[in-house]
């Protein structure tokens, strides 16, 4: 019995040193807790968050699980950010894309407490639109929506993508129906 | 898989010139030139959970592949004692060479980059074996 009440006063000092006792969470753990069961601006930070540390392979399951049709919008978007700019791989980031090119006008107008003037879900879809006729439509598409220092952004990604290749550009302006003349300004502008 | 850098021969100045390969495919790197120089011979951990991409608002030009505008950083760990720190495969952008990580060269960046975009996470090489055949 004194052995037993000995071993078990160990371990629980052990348990206390670790911190397990005190019920303390990975940082990890605890952005997922918030993407997962918070709503709006908490909800969406946390997820952005996730996004810029490296996640373990249960928690990508666990994001990747948020981003069927049965999840709203919200979480469906910013989960697959999170998952395709933690994993770089392709069908994740497919996957991103087509999420996000559902509601264009969603990824800057939705709200985060993660500071700085640039939107990091339009950085991403910017960064593959050289790849992905997909993502830069979606860039395009949000020109109508955008205004500050997210048009500011946007007309960067769009200047840039038009140097690259001004054929497809010009191209996908006038398939997703466009105002030719403003974007052109902004391009101009920036 | 693993990767495996191979020193090849000396480039201009501090530079080394060698060749990356990943499996079947192989890719031209330089490594060193500027700072402390080239990647120490020996084992690193790939650090596969932790690659960064950006642009030139997010990545100093070194980073970024002259062709598209576009960068990524893949951190590597050495496995051994070594006073060295701070590597990564990434494009060598802006002038030919690094301070010690492995610069892929020209077309070979997106080459590699496609490959690592179209490999799953758990799939992808966690272990990079740098040796010297100068």
């Amino acid at each position: 019995m004194k052995k037993t009440i000995i071993i078990a006063s160990f371990l629980g000092a052990i348990s206390v040193l670790s911190g397990c006792a005190t019920g303390q969470q990975s940082v990890e753990s605890s952005l997922l807790d918030i993407a997962v069961v918070g709503e709006g601006k908490e909800s969406n930070t946390a997820s952005i968050l996730l996004s810029k540390i490296s996640l373990h392979d249960a928690s990508l399951e666990k994001l990747h699980s948020l981003t069927g049709q049965d999840q709203p919008y919200a979480k469906r978007v910013y989960s697959s950010f999170a998952v395709a700019k933690r994993t770089q791989y392709w069908p994740d980031i497919e996957r991103f894309i087509d999420i996000a090119s559902e509601d264009p006008a969603f990824i800057i107008t939705s709200e985060s407490d993660v500071v700085g003037p640039n939107n990091d879900l339009m950085s991403f879809l910017s960064y593959y639109s050289y790849k992905s006729d997909k993502a830069l439509s979606t860039l395009i598409r949000m020109v109508p929506s955008a205004d500050g220092a997210v048009l500011e952004q946007l007309s960067s990604a769009l200047q840039i993508a038009e140097g690259g290749d001004p054929a497809r550009f010009n191209k996908l302006v006038l398939q997703n129906g466009a105002d030719k003349t403003f974007i052109n300004q902004l391009i101009m502008e920036d | 898989m693993n990767l495996q850098f191979t020193k090849i021969e000396k480039g201009e100045g501090s530079r080394v010139i060698g060749t990356l390969t990943w499996g079947d495919d192989s890719y031209s790197v330089i490594t060193g030139g500027y700072g402390l120089g080239e990647i120490p011979n020996g084992s690193y951990i790939v650090k596969t959970r932790n690659v960064a991409e950006g642009d030139s608002t997010t990545m100093k030009s070194g980073f970024l592949n002259p062709a598209t505008g576009r960068g990524w950083f893949i951190p590597l760990e050495a496995k051994f004692n070594t006073s060295r720190f701070g590597f990564g495969i990434h494009p060598d952008g802006n002038l030919p060479g690094t301070k010690g990580c492995l610069g892929l060269q020209g077309d070979d960046i997106d080459k590699f980059f496609s490959k690592w975009l179209t490999t799953p996470l758990t799939s992808r090489p966690t272990t990079l074996h740098v040796t010297s055949d100068l």
